[in-house]
């Protein structure tokens, strides 16, 4: 299950969507906005999308990773909008039966998140203006 | 099929920098007709002639037609839903 959500993510909800009586580990990764990039000091990023190609892709990343460590269950969420220091951007929580598995699909998840998914994030700096952050092209197909 | 001839009209939107650049997330573009093969090259020709900020500032950017990124080589068709993306950065 994958949303994107211009309000803040409700932690403790995404937990109980992956909740499972046979799963014996349950991961949570958590990306938060940091107060600073490289030198530059950051007050808060503002998030975009492109919502129809954003929930295909993610609908790709969360098939492939059922399927590779056997989970079950997987739910993320994207936040959109104006942002600040210390809210979650991002959230991936899986569960499975036996840890490894776990931690290796909520790398897995979040890893492709960040190179497949049409999210576009500008930084509101103090020294610069807001910027762009330099991204990863998205590759064809 | 009276529209057939001249051009074909397409849905543009546009993210992030380019939405900036570009001045508005949606637009509606025409391109001549190539003989029924109007190619994402042709229209990615055309959008740097008409925002040439974008290579003066060597902006990538992918082209996805209904939401799939494609190649230059791809063929569109009236009324497909384009999308012009730069590099993604979400997380």
């Amino acid at each position: 299950m994958f949303s994107i959500s211009q309000h803040a993510i409700d932690v403790d909800k995404l937990l109980t969507t992956v909740k499972d009586d046979a799963a014996g580990a349950t991961v949570i990764f958590l990306g938060t906005v940091r107060d600073h990039n490289d030198d530059c000091a950051v007050s808060g990023i503002h998030y975009e999308t492109y919502v129809r190609m954003a929930e295909e892709a993610m609908a790709k990343i969360e098939a492939d990773a059922i399927k590779i460590w056997n989970l079950k269950r997987f739910a993320a969420v994207h936040r959109i909008g104006d942002l600040k220091v210390g809210e979650v951007s991002v959230a991936v929580a899986v569960s499975s039966e036996h840890r490894a598995e776990a931690f290796d699909a909520g790398r897995y998840a979040i890893d492709r998140i960040k190179t497949e998914v049409p999210i576009w994030k500008k930084e509101v700096t103090n020294d610069k203006g807001p910027m762009w952050a330099e991204g990863t092209p998205l590759e064809v197909g | 099929m009276g529209q057939h001839l001249q051009s074909i009209t397409l849905k543009v939107r546009t993210f992030a920098i380019l939405r900036e650049i570009v001045g508005k997330g949606q637009m509606t573009l025409e391109l001549p007709r190539q003989n029924e093969k109007t190619t994402v090259a042709d229209l990615r020709r055309r959008i740097l002639e008409l925002y040439p900020e974008i290579p003066a500032r060597k902006i990538p950017f992918g082209i996805a037609v209904n939401a799939k990124i494609v190649d230059d080589k791809s063929i569109i068709n009236d009324f497909d839903e384009i999308a012009l993306l730069p590099p993604i950065s979400g997380g």
